[in-house]
């Protein structure tokens, strides 16, 4: 049986998400049965190596998946309604005003050709809140908004364009627009991926601080543990296309269940030196062939017959800390 | 005492900005740098944008010409361009880049690849060219079956792998790694690193490492220096510069990298809020050039350039605060 | 100094398990991307059909030897019927076999156009690229300049109009007017693959500047340069009718679509089917390259 966790309280809600690619040998089968809630306010960061599909979960929660993407199964919930059945109108309003995303490379997010402050005027004139279609309006907030993310001289700002600034500045001018106006959810798609270290932390921090102030739930998707660990209060463990492991951050990084987050956890270099571990031996499977049990299977050194016929349940490996692994069975 | 393989002296790099009218500005680059390495060991190089370690490296191949300064490899000078140095010494620099996605030629396959430096440099005859190819791929541990396939298949961590054997096929003597793991996943970079590190201990190679990454940085190089703005900051060997680092901006840096437990936490050193931006490379700070952003500034600092000050054996940092005994550049 | 020099050792490898190159792969993968978009496959049918029809006109037409000098009277000027689905001209040909027999002039006039600009502007291109700031590069393309500024059927028409009115001729017109195009399109992808990371990869490996750009630079501009060849045929085509139809091409009794057109204007609107036929025959084949043009664009992009 699946974990779900069904209230009135989540923001996000994915049931059974199962989604597929096409390319020229036939169909890849990447989702394979992603299960996610996101509650009101809650922090939850969604970890995973390239390929594993965190990207392409986001983007059906943000309905911005590509062409070639074909939603097979599952059901898609946002503040309850059901986001499947939505109609074009709808949907764009679910954009405009209920999720906002800040994506990783902050020069392909802002337009060249713009200024600051007419990106960020439209941001607000579609977003639908009260006096959105009023220039004034849109100039006051769209200043408030650059302020609030500590960018020097806010007024100058707007009148510059991306060109001119640097990536961290860039990137918070992304965290501006995605906060300017109230929003149930900010999915932020590995934001610092890009950036130098100091910047990245400051970065994060504002993330950090603006969500809180604009009451907004948060879904950060990162490659990195450490990153992670920083900002999300929760944590999904994503492998080849499904959960692995998910728990409250402080539970997951106390103990990682998962031979694959353990893996993960090992190869992380640690300042304390000793070297780095061997890494995890073999590949990614291939998604147009996926293996029927368990994906990560093949590369697993506790494998045994089971783990081959289906796939492992998410099950309650301790309190409040959930794995989908037949050695916790 | 193992033999000197490169050795670098006051090299500067200075890029002239043209502007209108009679004001002509320099970026500096590379402002004085000094160090050396030896056979077998790595040598870590550490900074953020603009601090130019990327172009340090340049130089180093020959892909830019020093505006002054010394380049010795095995005793030899080479402050030549690419152009002016002879076949047999491109034989032994080589250089794994930053991004795999750009670094191999989309149109050629994995074999075309390898195969060009044993063309070039006439390694052996055509007809055991396949066989040559065959072993690199080994070497790097990538399965035969990539011979033939486009860069575009292959994952960002395999085409590093390709990337890596193609420096190989030569057998340089010294290895240039610019950021090699930068846009890969930790599971990749850790098999990538190990097959680094094992083919050092082989082949007796030596590497001058370039990275952000602090944590990365402690497993892999047998002394580090920080670079910042064009200048060396500090240059230690790997155990002295962590569990020591005496330069404010070193001190920054590790307190902002993002850990995986309470135990790496201790290892930071007191959290140095990194504030404001790195300055422009155009219009470096007077005085000791990191001022703007220490915590620790004072009137010195804004006067002069610190020199650099022996504060351990082999421990070197560039700043007024250190504690001196000795002296040296 | 002590050398230290390692040497790649392969003496145990095993030669039966290095694997074959695989070409059907490529094929299917090349296909694949190319067929995503419908109206590509459309565009190649129409291509292949009109050059089927060209090269097997003998057998196809239904009157093979009205081309050449034929009267008849008595069938002359039939609106399109059952025996001549596109009607008789006014000396009593089958407009149907004439127009698919010029389908050979115009497909001939295409591509050899093409092939002699593709090779002459595409090299031009490359060493003005390579050789860009020097003077060589500087000289072969003021020159190009000066051909793209001048009208381009204008040109044509006047180097038509000395040489003496021929279907090579047309050809030679066409092709000194349009290898600046080429010139300018390699040099535009040679400069900007100059800088390509893997092209600085090749020269610090210490390959040759010949290597650098014949086998690293040229096969990124393989890409744009087929597409344009591909859209430049059927301009090319085009631009042939254009001439043929001011009496500039190939010479009748040969039938050529442009002058087919021109000789039926004067008969317009009674006898339609002496103008309208022809022209859109040229129309459907100009069509069928440029969709053809964009499907090749599609198959070449390296997007994974």
């Amino acid at each position: 049986m699946t974990s779900k966790v069904q209230s009135e309280n989540n923001v996000v809600e994915v049931q059974n998400l199962h989604v597929s690619f096409r390319t020229y040998k036939g169909y890849a089968h990447v989702l394979n049965g992603v299960n996610l809630h996101v509650r009101k306010l809650e922090r939850v960061g969604i970890v995973g190596e390239t390929g594993c599909g965190k990207t392409t979960t986001v983007n059906a929660i943000a309905h911005i998946l590509a062409r070639q993407a074909r939603i097979d199964q599952g059901e898609l919930l946002f503040q309850g309604e059901d986001t499947l059945k939505m109609t074009s109108k709808e949907l764009k309003r679910l954009r405009a005003s209920g999720i906002s995303m800040i994506f990783q490379d902050p020069i392909a997010s802002l337009n060249p050709v713009f200024t600051i402050g007419s990106q960020m005027q439209d941001v607000i004139r579609y977003s639908g809140i009260e006096g959105a279609k009023d220039p004034k309006v849109q100039k006051e907030k769209s200043i408030a908004a650059l302020m609030e993310t500590s960018l020097p001289d806010p007024e100058r700002m707007m009148k510059n364009y991306p060109f001119q600034l640097s990536g961290g500045m860039r990137q918070r001018i992304c965290i501006a627009m995605a906060l300017a106006t109230p929003r149930d959810l900010v999915i932020a798609d590995e934001p610092t991926t890009n950036l130098d270290v100091t910047i990245q932390d400051q970065v994060l921090q504002t993330l950090k601080q603006r969500v809180e102030e604009k009451d907004s739930a948060l879904i950060l998707i990162t490659h990195s543990l450490g990153v992670a660990r920083e900002i999300a209060d929760r944590i999904y463990v994503m492998y080849a296309g499904n959960f692995v492991e998910t728990a409250a951050t402080k539970e997951l990084f106390k103990e990682c269940l998962h031979p694959y987050a353990r893996g993960l956890m090992d190869c992380i270099p640690k300042l304390s030196g000793g070297g780095i571990a061997e890494g995890i031996p073999g590949h990614l499977p291939d998604y147009m062939n996926p293996p029927p049990g368990c994906r990560f299977e093949p590369r697993c050194a506790h494998a045994f017959a089971k783990c081959r016929e289906a796939m492992p349940p998410m099950i309650e490996a301790r309190p409040g800390h959930f794995v989908a692994c037949y050695l916790y069975c | 005492m193992q033999e000197e393989v490169l050795r670098i002296e006051n090299l500067k790099k200075y890029f002239s900005v043209e502007l209108s009218g009679t004001n002509e500005q320099f970026v500096k680059a590379i402002d004085g740098v000094t160090f050396s390495l030896r056979r077998g060991e790595t040598l870590g190089l550490v900074g953020e944008s603009g601090s130019g370690k990327s172009t340090t490296a340049y130089n180093v191949l020959g892909m830019q010409k020093p505006t002054e300064g010394v380049i010795e490899f095995l005793g030899q000078d080479i402050t030549m361009p690419l152009e002016d140095r002879p076949l047999s010494l491109k034989k032994q620099i080589q250089i794994v880049f930053q991004d795999p996605g750009t670094s191999l030629n989309p149109e050629r396959t994995v074999y075309s690849i390898l195969e060009l430096p044993l063309k070039v440099h006439k390694l052996c005859e055509p007809k055991d060219r396949i066989k040559y190819v065959a072993r690199l791929m080994e070497l790097v541990e990538l399965p035969y079956g990539y011979m033939y396939k486009y860069p575009s298949s292959l994952g960002g961590g395999e085409r590093q792998l390709v990337a890596l054997a193609r420096a190989l096929a030569t057998c340089p003597s010294l290895i240039v790694l610019d950021e090699p793991t930068s846009a890969l996943d930790v599971s990749v970079q850790a098999k990538i690193i190990n097959t680094l590190l094992r083919l050092q201990k082989e082949l007796h190679l030596s590497y001058l490492f370039i990275t952000h990454d602090l944590s990365l940085m402690r497993n892999v190089a047998d002394r580090v220096a920080i670079m910042y703005l064009g200048k060396i900051a500090e240059l230690a060997p790997t155990e002295s510069f962590f569990s020591d680092p005496q330069h404010p901006y070193t001190q920054m840096l590790l307190s902002s990298i993002p850990v995986v437990s309470e135990e790496e936490e201790a290892y930071k050193p007191q959290r140095i809020q990194s504030e404001g931006e790195i300055p422009s490379p155009v219009n470096v700070p007077s005085g000791c050039s990191f001022r703007t952003r220490c915590p620790f500034v004072t009137e010195e600092c804004k006067q002069t350039d610190p020199m650099m000050v022996n504060f351990k054996k082999d421990h070197l940092v560039r700043c007024h605060l250190a504690r001196e005994e000795r002296i040296v550049l | 100094m002590e050398k230290y020099e390692y040497h790649i050792d392969v003496s145990n490898i095993d030669v039966s398990k290095l694997p074959a190159r695989n070409r059907a792969d490529d094929f299917r993968k090349l296909w694949y991307k190319f067929s995503l978009n419908k109206l590509s496959v459309v565009g190649l049918v129409i291509v292949l059909a009109v050059s089927f029809i060209a090269l097997f006109y003998k057998q196809i037409a239904p009157y093979p030897d009205h081309i050449g000098a034929y009267i008849d009277f008595s069938q002359a000027s039939q609106a399109p019927s059952a025996t001549n689905l596109f009607g008789t001209d006014v000396v009593g040909r089958d407009v149907l076999s004439r127009v698919m027999y010029a389908f050979r002039g115009a497909l001939y006039m295409g591509f050899f156009a093409v092939c002699i600009i593709v090779p002459i502007g595409g090299v031009l291109g490359l060493i003005a690229g390579y050789f860009s700031g020097r003077f060589i590069s500087t000289l072969i393309m003021r020159v190009a300049d000066v051909f793209l500024a001048l009208p381009a059927l204008i040109l044509v028409m006047y180097v038509s109009s000395i040489l003496e009115p021929s279907l090579r001729n047309a050809m030679l017109a066409i092709s000194v007017s349009w290898w600046p195009w080429y010139t300018r399109l390699v040099y535009g992808c040679v400069t900007s693959t100059r800088n390509e990371v893997f092209v600085q990869s090749a020269e610090v490996l210490g390959a040759s500047s010949f290597h650098i750009l014949f086998r690293e630079i040229l096969p990124n501009a393989m890409a744009p340069i087929f597409t344009k060849m591909t859209l430049d045929v059927g301009v090319a085509i085009l631009a042939g009718a254009t001439l043929s139809f001011v009496g500039m091409g190939e010479q009748p009794p040969t039938p050529s679509l442009g002058a087919m057109v021109s000789d039926g204007v004067g008969y317009l609107p009674d006898q339609w089917w002496l103008s309208v036929f022809p022209a859109l025959a040229i129309m459907v084949i100009v069509l069928g390259f440029n969709i053809l043009g964009d499907g090749i664009k599609d198959m070449l992009s390296n997007e994974e």
